[in-house]
């Protein structure tokens, strides 16, 4: 399984300036780790490998998956942790996990699993709302891994979380990505992350090389 | 399927927090609509009322009357040589027909003088046995008068004139019987009356077609009396009256629709990010639409309904006779058409406002969720 990005550029609509322009990337079954500062284009490029975005030129090409951006590929290939809202409001936490995981065809034992390797076993009816911002963002996680993705994307998942809660999150990561079967990319200002990364790309050094 | 039941009641569930935490937008569909549909239905009611009078007017047999007079001047001896009358065909299939011969002789009936004669091709149509007779409005009916008509004479019992005989002669006291019976009278010439009560104004139009085709070409000139030019201007009015009823059912939709559209699309903006995330789990547009044309449907139809029910209420706390008011009663609304129209206005009204929606949920995921 693979994701290739070729000649890759993108411009924000009413923005003159491309994001980036001629970007060639490969993201393969392993944790690729894309540092970078803010506004250089990190989540850019994997809203564009996710199909959330059209490229304004190049391509997006797979191997070994559904086209991204179909609606297939959302419901049963892709996961996808973003920085701010990631959870359903008004809902529990089990029943977050399992909405999602039931799109994507995961059964009820694996939700169960994930809500126990993140340590949500006493929240699990407890709703979202009333959650800290670590346990929220380690029901994000658990709801992204519920349904045994392929495609696991995560765009800054442990942006001002405190220690104990990136572990977490990092050892659940790592032991999804471990079993072989999933392309993982994360954004990061976290050094912390690069524990887990297979491949570390420095994004601005990167797109100054590509120009 | 389960998780398409669960997706639904969660954005049941969110319609509800929504509506609880944003009273004002929901209050204000339902008003607005609510306003829209007692509106309406007052519209509806008041020009249904209306029709119902102008129904009644066009099925009026009076105003349906079609009297064609032609004069035969010496026909000669046979009334089969008769220039040919207008064929029963031509009238059209329905109505109710009847041929009088307005004679140019004049009968001398004892104790009231002389009278115009009469003639009827069946006298039974109008309810009389083939007999002479005086017709008379306050004479006492059943008395036999002796009458004479040149070298001819008889006897005359007393009836009373049908309607269509008083307006043709003009006149009271006149002297009827059946054209078999009174062929001498016609010898001489006579005005041949063919009343025609017909059934609708497509009827009186073809007759004074057929009329005027069959004149031109025999060369003949018949006088023909209707009321066709008000009934044609009667029926205009119905027409607008429907009109109007279809300009209120989409005036009611489109207002309904824009409200609602601009209400629907304030709510998606604040909502956008959700439905976003919704759809990047691979939920369809059409499922997150459908909900939010199902929600506005109902608001829009449920508001109407809601101000059919207040106008019924209201209207059942007054006195509409005394008011003069009386077509405001709006208890058959439902069960109407019309009625049945606006909801249904209602219903496109929130299909409408959902076009803002299915726009907004065409922008790119990526462009939404951060």
């Amino acid at each position: 399984m693979r994701i290739n990005c070729r000649g890759l550029g993108y411009r924000y609509p009413g923005v003159e300036r491309p994001v980036f322009d001629g970007l060639d990337i490969e993201f393969r079954t392993e944790v690729t780790l894309l540092r970078g500062y803010s506004g250089c284009g990190k989540s850019t490029l994997l809203r564009l490998a996710a199909g959330l975005l059209k490229p304004s030129s190049g391509k997006v090409e797979t191997e070994g998956l559904l086209r991204p951006g179909s609606r297939e590929f959302f419901r049963k290939e892709l996961s996808f942790v973003f920085q701010d809202l990631n959870l359903l409001p008004l809902a529990s936490v089990e029943r977050n996990l399992r909405l999602c995981s039931q799109i994507g065809g995961a059964s009820r034992e694996e939700v169960d699993r994930w809500i126990g390797r993140l340590g949500l076993d006493d929240y699990r009816n407890r709703s979202v709302e009333k959650l800290s911002g670590g346990q929220r963002q380690r029901v994000a996680i658990a709801r992204a891994l519920a349904k045994s993705p392929k495609v696991l994307i995560l765009d800054e998942p442990t942006s001002g979380l405190d220690d104990g809660n990136t572990e977490i999150i990092k050892t659940a990561v790592r032991n999804f990505v471990s079993q072989g079967h999933a392309i993982c990319v994360v954004a990061t200002h976290d050094h912390r992350l690069e524990e887990i990364a297979d491949e570390l790309v420095d994004f601005h050094t990167f797109l100054s090389l590509a120009e | 399927m389960s998780w398409w039941i669960f997706i639904h009641f969660y954005l049941w569930q969110n319609s509800l927090r929504r509506w609880w935490e944003q009273p004002l937008s929901l209050l204000s569909k339902l008003v607005i609509s609510g306003l829209l549909g007692m509106l309406g239905a007052v519209v509806i009611l008041g020009l249904k009322d209306l029709g119902g009078r102008l129904d009644a007017r066009l099925r009026d047999k009076e105003i349906l009357g079609v009297v064609l007079s032609e004069s035969i001047v010496s026909p000669g001896r046979a009334l089969d040589n008769l220039p040919g009358e207008f064929p029963r065909e031509a009238w059209g299939a329905e109505g109710e027909m009847l041929v009088y011969y307005q004679t140019s002789v004049w009968a001398d009936v004892e104790g009231v003088g002389r009278c115009p004669v009469l003639a009827v091709d069946d006298p039974e149509q109008l309810g009389f046995v083939d007999d002479l007779f005086l017709l008379s409005e306050d004479r006492m009916t059943g008395i036999p008068l002796n009458l004479t008509m040149g070298n001819f004479g008889s006897e005359a019992v007393v009836a009373r004139p049908t309607e269509d005989i008083v307006n043709l002669m003009g006149r009271d006291d006149v002297v009827l019987g059946s054209a078999d019976r009174l062929a001498g009278a016609l010898v001489k010439g006579f005005i041949r009356t063919t009343v025609v009560h017909a059934n609708s104004i497509e009827h009186v139009r073809k007759i004074h077609a057929t009329v005027a085709a069959m004149a031109k070409v025999e060369d003949r000139r018949p006088r023909l009396r209707s009321n066709l030019r008000i009934l044609e201007e009667l029926e205009k009015v119905r027409d607008m009256q429907r009109s109007a009823l279809l300009f209120v059912t989409i005036g009611a939709s489109l207002v309904l629709g824009l409200v609602f559209g601009s209400l629907a699309w304030m709510e998606f903006r604040e909502e956008r990010y959700l439905l976003s995330l919704i759809r990047s789990f691979g939920v369809g547009r059409m499922t997150l639409l459908a909900h939010a044309l199902v929600e506005n449907t109902l608001l829009a139809v449920g508001g109407v309904l809601l101000g059919f029910l207040v106008l019924r209420v209201g209207a059942s706390q007054l006195d509409l006779a005394a008011l003069q008011i009386p077509w405001l009663d709006s208890s058959y609304l439902l069960a109407s058409g019309e009625g049945r129209q606006l909801v249904l206005g209602a219903a496109l009204g929130g299909v409408l406002s959902c076009v803002p929606v299915a726009i907004g949920l065409r922008k790119p995921l990526g462009l939404i969720l951060k």
